[in-house]
Order: C-alpha cells, then sequence, then structure tokens
C-alpha cells in the first residue's frame, strides 16, 4: 500500500485531492490527518449548524441531532459490564433498529455512542487509531485512563464547535476493570457506574437498586439488560435489540444481543 | 500546520456556565491552611459522580480548590501543575504561595477576554515561609488575599457563620469546628443535596488529607 502511494507520488497523482477549484482549494484533510477538520465557514457553529437548512418553501429547518439512546456502563469484580440499546430517531421517525451504539477501539477496549452518531463514530475511530499506534510504540496494551484522556483532550480542542459526544471508555487494564464517562465539553469522569442518553433516567433506577460490587457475572449482564430493557419501556427514543457486551482480563465478548 | 482555532463565544451549552453548586471552604489557622470541599459532580439533575476529588495539590506545598464545569476545571489544574512543575525543574525551587497565587492569576486573566476562556474559580491555599496563606480567584481574574475563603452559593449562607467564628491564630481543632459548622448550616439550607465532604490541610510539614476530622 505504501509502495503503491509512493508510485503515484512519484508520478504526481494524488489521489486525495479534488482539483473543483484550484484556486481556492479548500477541502477536509481528514484523510491526511484526522484533526484537521473544516472549521464551519460561520461564526457560532456550535448552536447556529441546523439554522442554515431551508426547505423548499426558504423556511428554516431545524435539523433534528439524534440524542434518543440509552447506555449504560458499570464495572464490578468481574471485569466491565457495558449495554446499549440500540434505536437511532430523527425527530419522530425511526430510523434503524438495528444500530450498533457500542464500538470496539482495541480488543481490550471499548465505547458507547450518545449524542451525534457521526461524531461519536468518527472519533472513536480515531482514537482507535492512536491506540493502535501507541501499541506498536510502547509494545504494552494503552490503560483505559490514557486512552479516556486522548479521547477528551482531541474533543476538548473542538470546544464549542458543536460536537455531541456522551461516550463512555470501557475495557480492562493492569489497574482492573475501568470506566471513563468522556463528554462532548471536555469532561472526564472515571467512575464505577454511568448511565447516558435520554432513557438514561429509567436505567439508573434499576440499576442503583441492584448494583453492588461482588455480584457474579451473570447477575451483572443479568441487572445491565434488565436496566436498559426498562429504559427502552418508559423512552420512546430508546428501543430496538438490547446489546450486552461483557471486558474481562482477555478482552471483551458479546453476551447477548436480544430483543427484549 | 492546521491550527485549530477555538472560537468559543456566546455558548449556549448549558453545562458549561460558572458552576455555583460547587462548595469549597478555606480557613488559615495558625501555622496551616485548612480546606474542604464537597465531592458531588452533577449533570443536569443528576449527580453523575460523588466521589471526585476537587481539591488538587500543586507542588506538594499548595492546595488548590476548583469549582466549575469539570472540563475547563481538570484540563485548567493540569496545565497549572505542570508549569510549577516546570518552574521547579528549572529554577531548582519552588514558587513561593503568593507568585504561585499570581501566576494563576494571571492566566485566569489573559484567558478571560482570549477566544478560549476558563470557567474556573479557585480558592488557593498554602504555607512557605511568610506563613499561612489563602488566595481567592475568580475566572474573570480577580485575586483577594484572604482569611477565609468560600465559593459558589455557600458564599450566601456561610460568610456571615466564617466571620463570626474566624479568629486569629485557630487551632486545627477549631478550624476544623468552623468548616464543619459551615457544611452544617449548607446541609440544612441548600437546595441541592451533598453527601460526602474531603478535608485536605497543608502546613510546614506539606499536605494531607484528613480521613476523619
Amino acid at each position: 500500500w505504501s509502495f503503491k502511494m509512493a508510485l503515484e507520488a512519484l508520478h504526481g497523482v494524488c489521489r486525495y485531492r479534488c482539483k473543483i477549484d484550484e484556486d481556492n482549494v479548500t477541502f477536509p484533510q481528514n484523510l491526511l490527518g484526522q484533526h484537521n477538520l473544516l472549521l464551519p465557514s460561520f461564526p457560532k457553529a456550535n448552536s447556529q449548524v441546523g439554522d442554515y437548512l431551508v426547505d423548499e418553501n426558504g423556511r428554516k429547518i431545524k435539523m433534528q441531532f439524534a440524542h434518543g439512546t440509552t447506555t449504560l456502563g458499570f464495572k464490578f469484580q468481574g471485569g466491565t459490564i457495558l449495554v446499549a440499546d440500540s434505536r437511532a430517531t430523527s425527530g419522530q421517525y425511526i430510523g434503524s433498529g438495528t444500530v450498533r451504539k457500542i464500538i470496539p477501539i482495541t480488543p481490550n477496549l471499548l465505547g458507547t455512542m450518545a449524542g451525534g452518531a457521526a461524531d461519536c463514530t468518527y472519533w472513536e475511530r480515531v482514537l482507535a487509531k492512536q491506540c493502535k499506534i501507541y501499541q506498536l510504540r510502547n509494545k504494552v496494551h494503552i490503560s483505559v485512563a490514557a486512552a479516556s484522556k486522548l479521547l477528551a483532550n482531541m474533543v476538548y480542542q473542538y470546544k464549542g464547535y458543536g460536537l455531541s459526544l456522551g461516550v463512555m471508555i470501557a475495557g480492562y487494564d493492569k489497574k482492573g476493570p475501568g470506566l471513563y464517562y468522556v463528554d462532548n465539553d471536555g469532561t472526564r469522569m472515571a467512575g464505577n457506574l454511568f448511565s447516558i442518553g435520554s432513557g438514561s433516567i429509567y436505567a439508573y433506577g434499576v440499576v442503583d437498586s441492584g448494583y453492588h460490587w461482588d455480584m457474579t457475572d451473570a447477575e451483572a449482564q443479568d441487572l445491565g439488560r434488565r436496566a436498559v430493557y426498562h429504559a427502552t419501556f418508559r423512552d420512546g427514543a430508546s428501543g430496538g435489540i438490547v446489546r450486552v457486551y461483557h471486558i474481562k482480563e482477555d478482552g471483551w465478548n458479546i453476551i447477548s444481543e436480544e430483543d427484549c | 500546520r492546521d491550527i485549530v482555532v477555538r472560537f468559543r463565544k456566546n455558548e449556549p451549552e448549558r453545562s458549561n456556565v460558572p458552576n455555583m453548586t460547587d462548595i469549597t471552604f478555606g480557613v488559615v489557622g495558625k501555622d496551616y491552611v485548612l480546606m474542604a470541599s464537597d465531592t458531588t459532580i452533577a449533570r443536569s439533575i443528576f449527580k453523575m459522580k460523588n466521589n471526585q476529588n476537587k481539591i488538587r495539590t500543586l507542588d506538594n506545598h499548595i492546595l488548590m480548590a476548583w469549582n466549575g464545569p469539570v472540563a475547563d476545571s481538570i484540563n485548567f489544574s493540569d496545565y497549572i501543575e505542570r508549569n510549577l512543575e516546570l518552574y521547579r525543574f528549572r529554577n531548582h525551587s519552588s514558587l513561593s504561595v503568593h507568585a504561585g497565587a499570581y501566576y494563576i492569576r494571571n492566566e485566569l486573566a489573559t484567558a478571560i477576554r482570549s477566544r478560549s476562556p476558563y470557567q474556573v474559580n479557585i480558592l488557593l491555599g498554602g504555607v512557605d515561609k511568610n506563613g499561612p496563606a489563602l488566595y481567592f480567584m475568580d475566572y474573570l481574574g480577580s485575586i483577594m488575599k484572604v482569611n477565609t475563603g468560600i465559593q459558589g452559593y455557600a458564599q450566601h449562607m456561610t460568610y456571615s457563620l466564617m466571620d463570626k467564628q474566624w479568629h486569629e491564630d485557630m487551632s486545627l481543632e477549631e478550624g476544623i469546628a468552623l468548616i464543619k459548622d459551615c457544611i452544617a448550616e449548607m446541609k440544612k439550607r441548600f437546595l441541592i443535596s451533598f453527601d460526602d465532604t474531603t478535608f485536605q490541610i497543608v502546613d510546614k510539614d506539606g499536605v494531607r488529607v484528613l480521613d476523619n476530622p
């Protein structure tokens, strides 16, 4: 692959440039470097992105970002459990019932998706790249704290630009199970139990009442599944398949993916 | 190459306004500075975390309690901590408390009219050869050397209590009792509940956490 690129460069073929207007080359350079995103060309980018869309009559369409979701993560003696629903909504329409909201970052790390799906998948993919580079350079797996700090720092650069992320980075490293909450403001918090999304309010009730550190694996998986199931019942923006992941010392596993 | 320009005026994000619900107290005693803060991080109406230590140790002889949104506070605290360490490496001695306080104030004041203001309020306490000192700092860059410092909504409820009970050369027991009275007042009158508080003290031997004050 790098040989092919070198050959192309030798012959002056530049695959990633679009030569629409040679004087005014403004294109997203995120293939060359993942932090070189185009800045929006208007001020107040954080709040007024949706105001620039108009329908056929010229009325403004308020862009509806999909925040509806329920994700849940907690640590216990047997590792870290991550559970998420799989519904994607735009306004009142259910776009998909089979979204994968738990994203693998490395074989030992998982990230969840809540907020803007594009933001979450893009930045977690960039994080996966950084984690892999860390592992190649240092010959050890990256710790959960370091991975979450990388993501928090990346997102802090774009603070105020309208990114929408509410993710949990979960994994198992040499300090044991790890769970961090990372936000689009750049907030990063370690904790034993987090739930994020519109259905989190319902999930908290169930999981808080049944949570304790010394659960068995089966109890923990069941508690997580139940909490998200109850959230999908009450929250209109959550539903679909409930996916349960368990992260242990040797990596993560999918425990179940059921339509509860 | 490409530098991301952060342009953060007029942020409507509700979770990023200066957070008045953090409770932080600082008291100057005979030869120590005692600081206490609550340990709750909230997100809209939820307590997301209730064991967050909001008092940072800088350079082993300064305590910095932060109030504000977690992102800005942690990033600012990291930045200050590392810059103070860098000063120590370069100059083979730590900054005094007074110099450290004014350095931090300078950073806040530079930031307030820049593209990216830090929304952090600070209480800074330390003991050096000039004795104990406590500084109250605002996210706007104001600074005051005080004997009793309070941040957030707690100011409304406990300033008078501090004024009444504080006196020069308080012993450690008296200092702890004063802060405990303030915490009791907050628990009685403040709408937002908080469970735990953490007490940290700095004296000529350095910084330590008081486990059972």
